[in-house]
């Protein structure tokens, strides 16, 4: 049906159709107008930007909760703030940024790039997708809302029984702090279904295994890590819960009746561990995703990063009792545990040496988003070589639970993840805007960034081997650990500047950045064939691809997807493996019964925080809001096909 | 957009029953995340196994007391049985389902395809109908297990916030409660909607997987009853 050279009156009736072909596109994904319509919406680039945008807003009330914890150790003996308020803010800090920033930040971004990268229209199950998004946003907002009812948990970000047990953490605030966080996971595995099955039932035809991108790799591998990491620390919270409320009042994490303690650890750290790799694979695939554009050419060692990502992945969940060194762990495990610690830098280094290659071996543009990938190198690799240090149980028995350790997390997710991400909000801004980011007040901010931040937490490292521990809300002016702590804050508040003008930058450019057009970089992969911002429907029609690097390598007749319906939403899913066509899929559209059930479940775990009854309440309504949602549609569905069409091309297939 | 080849995809099916649907994945994913939460709660069980050392504890809250108080035996047997039994009309529906499929006029060529319509519109009614009945008795059966499981938790001697052991054991138990309950609501719903708005591809396609979470559901409840039933006995 190639169409290159048509008599003029051909090429006008093609140019008719196109035309009404993409208004009934435009119909047919639309969703329903007003807030009711946002409130229920389904398309992945959406909610996939609100995950984001809420994500930052539990960061931005969890840096202030930081911000006040370094006001209070500036100097020896200050008053700021009161040890409980500083328990509740130190908690808040680490729960915030870890459940609520850095797993949904990472997963809105993979929400938003992925369908686009792999040419799809939309994710596999929308309506679980508008679920993933409330129970998240009702989690952190009951949870953030209760600092400011006296309820906020105060027992640190891994709440270790017997402290967050009922014998000690009387009152409601370790109860609020376990609901949240079964709820929070439960939006974790929601957008990890999503990703793993689009992903490998929605690729344009032609991108097998070893043509998927490279940040697509990265999020497959991280998905499949929550699929195997969440349901840990949710069954641990659930019986924490349990042991708690009265009632139940299980005995899972009391010794006194044959309880163990140590099993909360076992449990939250087999969550835990593999949660950095889950916050680092993503950020892992934005510097893959971003160096070709600014090396001009495709990343050294597509087969070596894929693998060493995969095998990350796997040896992320041998490592989680190096966290429990200070336990009595067999001699054995001690040792095996250290070996599997300083194993994972194995692949870790292998991607280090290929982004490296490339950047050696590329014509580099030091354009902003470049700027924040250097950086990593420099902090991330000092975050790497401590791990190492803590990795070995000599050192670790001497810094444990020291600033040292402090200064060497954030190194490693401030450092692994959150310089990266703020070069891929750079790096994809022009794709959610139609604007590119300001590159002078994007530089500024950069400076102050990389200073605050190392200003900040280096002299934590030195903290730390001078024995100050962590969570301590004040010390004495004779141990001396005064002016690293003055430096330490000091950079907190470079660092917070920082953070306010790269979002000031961002909001500028939103107005008055000059047009992006499509492909403002000159990147390789399929999100940048579409408009910027994207239409609802993504791609007019569908691409396919032949090769790695589309838009860089593919001929110009690369064909494109036509025969999907316009008038439902309909998607191609392609096989596992090589990605062939196999049959067309109908999406469900918008529903308030996602919502529903979001509110119902959140209702469910806050009830669950006071009394066990909410339980009997509750289930059944949600599972009421369940059934509604998958209440089958009246009439059979459409059985395809029509009639002309099937005549013209003969048999069922495909024709090209 | 029209001056490049296109790849026409109008003529594939709208829906299929084999492992390329991303329903299928979906089903795959939900029941490698359940077998992951059994496996940790089974792996915590044996955990606390060392805190004791008999285990299960001596029961003695009462005149008579019990030095080895294994789980009780007759109901959870009672109940494998039944649910292992419930595999049959489960399978027989499952294979409708798939049958109904195969008489879609989709999957033959055009050619037969008239003559297909007229023959299949009367096989898919036959088909239809036994398989409703066929998901009313899994639904029947496993509301029998409900029952037995109901009153089967008393076979463990101990409430469940008595010590650790206990704790263990009822929250494996409950945990399968809740599958339980949640295949019932399932293979019920499933059962009126056919009934009630006649057999679709797509409730085809649901079919297929609710079968498949079902085995799965029986095969935890094994691997259930041996930890919690045997276990004791068989390693004390």
């Amino acid at each position: 049906m190639s169409s290159a050279r048509q008599p003029m009156a051909g090429r006008e009736r093609d140019r008719g159709r196109e035309i009404a072909e993409i208004a009934a596109l435009e119909r047919t994904w639309d969703r329903p107008r007003g807030f009711w319509g946002w409130v229920i919406s389904t398309d992945h680039k959406e909610i996939g930007l609100r995950f984001i945008g809420t994500a930052f807003l539990f960061f931005a009330f969890s840096g202030v909760l930081a911000a006040l914890m370094r006001a209070q150790l500036a100097r020896p003996e200050n008053t700021l703030l009161g040890p409980d308020r500083y328990n509740q803010f130190f908690t808040m800090h680490g729960t915030g940024m870890m459940f609520f920033f850095a797993v949904p930040v990472m997963e809105g971004m993979a929400l938003y790039l992925v369908p686009l990268m792999i040419g799809t229209r939309n994710v596999t199950f929308p309506r679980l997708l508008n679920f993933s998004y409330w129970t998240f946003a009702f989690a952190g907002i009951l949870l953030f809302a209760g600092l400011f009812f006296n309820m906020g948990p105060d027992v640190g970000w891994f709440s270790y029984v017997p402290l967050a047990g009922p014998a000690f953490a009387p009152g409601h605030r370790v109860d609020l702090w376990a609901q949240m966080i079964t709820l929070v996971e439960a939006s974790s595995l929601g957008g990890a279904v999503e990703i793993v099955t689009t992903v490998f039932k929605q690729r344009a035809p032609g991108m097998s295994l070893d043509r998927i991108p490279l940040f697509v790799w990265s999020q497959v591998v991280t998905s499949v890590m929550i699929l195997f990491a969440m349901p840990s620390v949710q069954l641990a919270t659930s019986l924490l819960g349990f042991d708690r409320t009265a009632h139940v009042t299980t005995q899972f994490f009391n010794p006194a009746e044959g309880g163990d303690p140590l099993l909360w650890q076992h449990l939250f750290w087999f969550f835990g561990h593999p949660e950095v790799y889950i916050i680092f694979l993503p950020a892992n695939g934005f510097i893959s995703a971003m160096l070709p554009a600014f090396t001009r050419r495709s990343v050294f060692g597509y087969p070596a990063l894929v693998l060493s990502n995969i095998a990350t992945g796997f040896l992320g969940f041998g490592v989680w009792a190096h966290h429990m060194f200070a336990t009595p762990l067999p001699e054995l495990g001690q040792g095996l545990f250290t070996a599997a610690s300083l194993m994972i830098t194995i692949p870790t280094a292998i991607n280090i040496f290929c982004w490296l290659a490339t950047i050696g071996t590329g014509r580099v543009r030091l354009r902003l988003p470049m700027l924040f990938i250097l950086s990593f190198f420099a902090v991330f690799v000092i975050g790497g070589l401590t791990g190492v240090m803590l990795g070995s149980v000599a050192i670790n028995s001497q810094v444990h639970d020291t600033f040292f350790v402090v200064a060497h997390l954030h190194y490693v997710l401030i450092g692994g993840a959150v310089f990266p991400l703020l070069g891929a909000l750079c790096f994809w801004f022009p794709k959610w805007t139609g604007r590119m980011p300001g590159e002078r007040l994007g530089i500024v901010s950069f400076i102050l960034l990389f200073v605050g931040f190392n200003a900040t937490f280096f002299p934590m490292h030195l903290l730390g081997l001078m024995g100050m521990t962590r969570r301590v809300y004040t010390y004495i002016p004779e141990t001396g650990w005064g002016p690293l702590n003055a430096l330490a804050t000091v950079g907190a508040g470079i660092l917070a500047l920082g953070f306010v003008l790269f979002f000031v930058n961002l909001a500028w450019s939103r107005r008055n950045g000059l047009a992006a057009g499509e492909n403002p970089w000159g990147s390789d992969t399929l999100e940048w064939a579409t408009l910027s911002p994207p239409p609802r429907y993504n791609f007019g029609n569908p691409p396919t691809v032949k090769s790695r690097d589309p838009l860089w390598l593919d001929p110009d007749d690369t064909p494109v997807v036509t025969g999907l319906s316009t008038e439902a939403r309909e998607v191609l899913v392609t096989t596992a493996h090589d990605a062939m066509p196999h049959h067309r899929l109908h999406l469900a559209g918008e529903s308030p019964w996602p919502f529903v059930t979001a509110f119902l479940c959140a209702g469910t775990q806050m009830g669950m925080v006071f009394r066990p009854h909410a339980y009997v309440i509750g289930l059944p309504l949600i599972g009421v809001a369940l059934a509604l949602w998958f209440w089958p549609s009246h009439g059979p569905a459409p059985l395809v096909v029509p009639r002309a069409a099937q005549r013209e091309s003969g048999a069922p297939g495909v024709t090209t | 957009m029209i001056s490049k080849p296109t790849l026409d995809v109008s003529n594939l099916p709208a829906s299929s029953l084999d492992g390329e649907t991303p329903l299928w994945w979906g089903n795959v994913i939900a029941m490698a995340v359940e077998t992951t939460i059994l496996s940790l709660l089974l792996m915590s069980y044996f955990y606390l196994r060392k805190n004791f050392h008999l285990w299960p504890p001596p029961y003695v809250d009462t005149l008579h007391p019990v030095l080895h108080p294994s789980p009780k035996l007759l109901l959870a047997t009672l109940n494998t049985l039944l649910m292992v039994a419930s595999c049959w009309p489960m399978a027989r529906a499952d294979k409708l389902a798939r049958r109904f499929a195969s008489l879609s006029p989709q999957s033959h060529p055009p050619s037969e395809r008239e003559r297909w319509e007229r023959e299949s519109n009367e096989a898919r009614g036959r088909v239809q109908r036994s398989l409703t009945g066929g998901l009313a008795l899994v639904a029947a059966m496993i509301a029998v297990s409900l029952l037995l499981r109901w009153f089967g938790f008393r076979a463990l001697y101990f409430d469940w916030n008595d010590n650790a052991y206990a704790s263990a054991a009822w929250s494996l138990l409950v945990l399968h409660f809740v599958y339980l309950l949640f295949s019932f609501v399932e293979m019920a719903l499933l059962a009126v909607w056919i009934g009630a708005l006649g057999l679709q591809e797509k409730m085809a396609e649901d079919l297929t997987l609710v079968a498949g979470f079902w085995y799965w559901t029986v095969a935890a409840w094994i691997v259930i009853y041996a930890v919690v039933f045997w276990s004791p006995r068989l390693m004390p």
